[in-house]
């Protein structure tokens, strides 16, 4: 039913926002319809900024039914108007939905029944022997059938312990991820299997061919993503392991050294394989030189000026070198000590305040080194390049 | 006709300026926009504007083929009243 007082209600909005006369608003807001009026009936085509475009659409005639008497009857042509909003009023129309956007729908949601969830709950490492305990795999099943099922999800909750695995060294890291694999696939068929089988039970009349190879199938695509996760997670654990037991070894070598930071940073380039395996371990340079002599050198270390906190001696000259084009101290003192981190020693021996910037024919002068921990390497000149 | 003709054509028949006439145009669109949000307006002699619901559907977007869910919206419609469909009539008729 129109609501007679409609215009009059928009009239007092109006006015209150102009703060004119209602009398004149009334005017104002009849001439407005009037002219539209009139100009859609000339013209056709009227468009308003701010409220939208009225058409006059030509409807062509057409056979239509009574729907009283059933007869066939004819609309002979006519005149339809048209309106479209104007975006920014539709926009404000539409503000209580502003936020909602479409969506893609995935296909076949509803012909996937079963969400299942793994927790991959704890994975012990023993340290000796590196055995790998999967302890607790929790599979957690909610099924959600047709609409009849909706209201009420049947859960299931499976617990499965697997047996301990053991694996040898570092290299095995594979297999055991392989292993692994194999393992909890065969779980997750045992939990579907399991799983099937409650439903069967529960929903024999409702569905009896619910145990389709289709349905299975849906099933393992839905595992297989699931099963990466778990993989994954599980290598992840495996390698922060391995990581944290390397730093152990690192803690235990610093330990012997001095607090130092450099101490730890040389000590790490020791257990690093990068280092040549040219250079003579400590152990050896104790059987080679006698302690005598290491007091010797240590005794000439008071003729130099010392690197503070520095894991070496300077204990004299070891070689003096002019500096060529393309020459910087790190490639020397790779080339003299077997290390790259030892061209601070050399760069602190001559005093150099910039070492980015030697000038050519400069004469350096090689300190010879001793070191002040036996775990330390003795420098040594590379043997290749 | 356009926005600036029919200002213009307004402006004449009120008797104001075009400037102080656009001020009131877009005035009253606000308070027609304010008066929608609560129910449907009715404009004797020219039409109804009612605010409908357009459900949510899906459709199939045509180029990707993906299956959509378009969200439902609020659409301002417009519809003639008899005095103008009449009008209509008797324009066509002549």
């Amino acid at each position: 039913m129109p609501n007679k007082n409609s215009l009059q209600e928009l009239i007092t909005i109006f006015s209150s926002k102009t703060h004119y006369p209602k009398s004149f608003s009334e005017q104002f807001l009849r001439q407005f319809f009037s002219l539209i009026e009139e100009t859609l009936l000339q013209d056709n085509y009227i468009k308003i900024k701010g409220l939208g475009t009225f058409k006059m659409i030509e409807v062509g005639e057409r056979e239509s039914v009574d729907i009283n008497t059933g007869k066939r009857i004819e609309i002979s042509a006519h005149q339809r108007i048209s309106f479209s909003p104007d975006k920014e009023l539709s926009k404000r129309i539409n503000a209580p939905f502003e936020n909602f956007s479409s969506v893609v729908v995935a296909e076949k949601e509803n012909d996937q029944p079963i969400e299942t969830k793994s927790f991959l709950v704890q994975t012990e490492n023993v340290e000796q022997t590196n055995n790998v305990e999967m302890s607790l795999v929790e599979v957690h099943s909610i099924y959600l059938g047709d609409d009849e099922e909706k209201n009420r999800p049947i859960q299931e909750d499976a617990v499965i312990e697997s047996a301990p695995q053991t694996l040898i060294s570092e290299e095995t890291e594979t297999d055991l991820n392989d292993n692994a694999k194999e393992q909890e696939s065969a779980e997750l068929e045992e939990v579907q299997n399991e799983f099937l089988e409650t439903e069967n039970g529960q929903d024999t009349n409702e569905m009896p061919d619910y145990t389709d190879n289709e349905e299975l199938d849906n099933e393992k695509r839905n595992l297989l993503p699931l099963l990466m996760k778990i993989l994954f997670v599980l290598a992840l654990i495996v390698g922060a392991y391995f990581l944290g037991h390397s730093r152990l070894l690192d803690n235990y070598f610093c330990k012997t050294g001095t607090t130092s930071l450099e101490t730890a940073v040389v000590s790490q380039k020791k257990t690093s394989p990068s280092l040549p395996d040219s250079l003579p371990t400590p152990a050896q340079a104790a059987k080679d030189n006698s302690v005598s002599e290491y007091e010797q050198l240590q005794a000439e270390s008071v003729k130099y000026d010392q690197m503070p906190n520095g894991a070496y001696w300077i204990v004299g000259v070891l070689e003096t070198h002019t500096m060529k084009r393309g020459e910087n101290l790190t490639k020397l003192a790779l080339q003299k000590y077997g290390s790259k981190d030892l061209c601070r020693y050399v760069i602190f021996f001559n005093k150099i305040s910039n070492p980015d910037n030697i000038p050519y024919d400069a004469v350096i002068q090689f300190p010879k080194l001793l070191p002040k921990d036996s775990t330390l390497p003795i420098p040594a000149p590379k043997e290749n390049n | 006709m356009n926005n600036k003709e029919f200002i213009e054509t307004l402006a004449d028949r009120v008797g104001l300026d075009t400037k102080d006439t656009q001020r009131f145009v877009e005035n009253l669109m606000d308070s027609l926009a304010t008066r929608l949000e609560d129910e449907e307006l009715t404009i004797s002699g020219f039409g109804t504007f009612e605010v409908k619901k357009k459900n949510e559907r899906v459709i199939v977007h045509p180029s990707t083929g993906n299956k959509m869910l378009v969200p439902p919206k609020l659409v301002l419609t417009f519809k003639q009243s008899s005095t103008l469909k009449n009008k209509t009539k008797k324009q066509t008729a002549e």
